[in-house]
């Protein structure tokens, strides 16, 4: 390991890590012996499989798993693994793959095995494991799988009718001699739900999709503690933010005492319903782009403040619009609202240890809190290894690991002649009826992927229009001509 | 030995020694704060200090950023770069071309940013911000601006999509300048206001190296 924690270079095959083309697991079966404090800790979206069992949708958080992922500069499992530890215990293992299903026809063969830690059913070594694995851990969870059926009270669902065809297909098996699922694969759910009832063929359906929807799957969420809400019923109207805040501040206050100021709570969204003058009920969603302690900004609260007045200023300038040629007043007043936490997530101190940045010359935790106070979100960039005007960056998260593992000079050396701005969408211009401008270069895209590989290129020129105002535009393989990019 | 009242402790007096040197218009004992690289153009930011606002001219199509662009390359402090071009938006390899740190630089969109991005203002997390051809920027928000800036001690460019003239003046602004590109060989720069050449060229290939 490289002291940064991410897999060394000596590595030639890394078969525990996730495929290019499925990155991000949908949902995660964790086994644990200890009793857990807090289910919650990957995903606001969790179900009690058994005691033992828990099955959470983590991809309800990707971007922001994915974003931390970055930002430590490590792989999930090294990002995961600490969090499961906390939570789950030493000996937790946890089963990652794109349905609850196979999370948990894994989980039974990882069980089996005694094993612990994480396993990534998209990697290659789990993948032709799970392709191997034996017929009774395929049935092992189903037993678990019938209780829960039994209690959403599913379509057409019978237990004893499904114990009856359970045996058939052990039957069958057995007769036909197959040591798998993986070799009975060529008969599709369809089959399977002929052959025997509608919810053996689901179960096998859920098998070996690889879609991330749940397809019937009786998942039955583990409810959360009610939600943090505060009432208001004002003693008169107001439309004033210098006294809207004031009395906001206060409710903030009393939404901290509801988590009992446990400061590892984090918001990601506030439900602000507010009552106006005429009896109308409105929502709007105070929004954090970093989860949000609350508790660390007692008795302030800036942040949620700011957000606050953000989302006042545009529902006055939209009421104002509205209203206009109504006989109502000029900015609507408030007579009630109430404030709920609506999204939140539990952050242990150990993950916070994550985001240290004792290195940096500036704090990324300030530039996340500066973050959560303003209204648009903070941009930054990182080169890519491509010439290809669109491919040669990638907007990253503030905070992100931005300078590339490889040396970009080569790539980077070429957009020194590009403009600072560019148009996202090109946009189609007539041909210059003149001398096209000064020449730049030819770009190609990755020509290989299309069918007419010759009009994939692209010349690019500097056009200058009579004021002398220079401009980034190119011809395409079909002669057209397209503006990219200003020289501001 | 008697004891030092507290007015006269050792921290007190550091104080007065770092108030002092304020007052001096000169501080040789600092490096300058703004450097390019290009020495005519450093002669002309050298007197540049923490707190001051300088104000650019770059019409657009003339290419003339390249030259603010000059002092935020490597080893500069947390900087964003606060821009409102319609429909454009930050093609970052080529900042990356002219050796910008894009690990310090940090973008935002805004068309009044005073007024929509406020906080960023009331913090001095970024020591250098680059407010980029504003919709919105009345004398209230410079003055805003200007004070905040000498309050966190933050240098700040006000660049203005047309070029500037003496007749209309900035009293919070310490250096006003043009610039623009001529033709595919050099760059123009006029000094409206502060010290220096009123105006001189560079050349392109001053502009496009990178200097260390």
């Amino acid at each position: 390991m490289s002291k940064s924690g991410s897999p060394s270079n000596a590595q030639v095959i890394q078969l525990n890590q996730l495929i290019e083309a499925d990155d991000f697991p949908a949902y995660v079966a964790v086994y644990s012996e200890q009793t857990v404090a807090n289910p919650f800790a990957l995903s606001p979206t969790v179900m009690q499989w058994s005691d033992r069992i828990l099955l959470c949708r983590v991809n309800d958080c990707e971007q922001f798993w994915l974003t931390q992922k970055q930002k430590c500069a490590c792989d999930l499992e090294q990002l995961l693994d600490p969090i499961l530890r906390y939570h789950h215990g030493a000996d937790y293992i946890a089963v990652f793959a794109n349905h609850p299903w196979q999370c948990l026809v894994y989980l039974a063969f990882q069980m089996h095995q005694q094993a612990q830690g994480i396993y990534f059913l998209q990697s290659l070594l789990s993948r032709n494991i799970y392709q191997l694995l034996e017929w009774e851990f395929w049935f092992a969870p189903q037993d678990v799988l019938v209780t829960h059926l039994e209690t959403s009270k599913a379509n057409r669902f019978n237990a004893a009718s499904f114990r009856t065809r359970q045996g058939q297909l052990k039957r069958f098996i057995s007769r036909i001699g197959l040591a798998g699922p993986f070799e009975l694969k060529q008969a599709d759910h369809q089959a399977m739900t002929r052959r025997f009832d509608a919810w053996t063929g689901k179960i096998w359906r859920w098998t070996f999709d690889t879609a991330s929807d749940l397809q019937g799957f009786p998942w039955i969420s583990l409810a959360q503690a009610p939600r943090p809400t505060v009432s208001r019923e004002l003693e008169y109207p107001i439309n004033q933010w210098c006294t809207i805040e004031v009395l906001l501040r206060e409710d903030f206050e009393r939404l901290c005492q509801q988590f009992k100021c446990d400061a590892s709570e984090h918001i990601n969204r506030i439900l602000w319903q507010i009552t106006l003058f005429n009896d109308q009920k409105i929502c709007v969603e105070l929004s954090f782009r970093h989860p949000y302690s609350l508790h660390r900004e007692l008795p302030v609260f800036k942040t949620a403040l700011y957000q606050a007045w953000y989302v006042y200023d545009d529902l006055m300038h939209k009421l104002q619009a509205r209203d206009k040629d109504l006989d109502l007043p000029e900015a609507m007043p408030f007579i009630a609202w109430q404030v709920e936490i609506c999204e939140r997530i539990h952050l242990p101190p150990i993950l916070w240890d994550l985001f240290s940045d004792a290195g940096a010359d500036f704090r990324l935790q300030d530039l996340g809190e500066l973050q959560n106070k303003l209204p648009v979100p903070i941009e930054t960039y990182r080169c890519e290894a491509s010439f290809y005007p669109e491919r040669s960056f990638e907007a990253v998260s503030p905070g992100m690991v931005a300078e590339p593992s490889f040396d970009h000079y080569q790539w980077s050396s070429s957009s020194s002649y590009r403009p600072l701005f560019y148009y996202q969408s090109p946009i189609e211009i007539e041909a210059p009826t003149n001398s096209p401008g000064i020449f730049l270069e030819r770009c190609a895209s990755r020509w290989w992927l299309y069918e007419d590989p010759e009009h994939q290129n692209r010349d690019y020129y500097v056009l200058k229009d009579t004021r002398g105002r220079a401009s980034w535009v190119y011809r395409d393989g079909d002669g057209r001509w397209f503006k990219q990019g200003e020289y501001f | 030995m008697a004891s030092i009242p507290v007015q006269f402790s050792d921290t007190s007096l550091s104080d007065h020694l770092v108030s002092a040197r304020l007052l001096s218009p000169t501080r040789s004992d600092q490096g300058q704060l703004l450097h390019s690289g290009i020495e005519s153009l450093d002669r002309v930011f050298a007197r540049v200090k923490p707190g001051d606002l300088i104000e650019w001219g770059i019409p657009p199509g003339l290419n003339g950023r390249l030259i603010p662009l000059q002092f935020l390359k490597r080893q500069i402090p947390t900087s964003v770069w606060i821009y409102h071009h319609h429909g454009l938006g930050i093609f970052a390899s080529s900042w990356i071309s002219h050796g910008v740190d894009l690990q310090r630089l940090f973008f935002m969109r805004s068309a009044q940013p005073v007024k929509e991005l406020r906080p960023l203002f009331l913090e001095d997390t970024f020591k250098r911000i680059i407010i980029d051809s504003p919709k919105k920027f009345s004398k209230g928000d410079l003055a805003f601006v200007s004070q905040q800036a000498r309050k966190y001690r933050q240098i700040v460019f006000l660049i203005r999509h047309y070029f500037l003239s003496p007749k209309q003046g900035n009293p919070y602004a310490s250096l006003r300048l043009n610039t623009w590109q001529v033709g595919r060989g050099e760059f123009s720069l006029q000094v409206i206001k502060g010290h220096g050449a009123d105006k001189f060229t560079m050349s392109a290939q001053q502009v496009y190296t990178n200097h260390e």
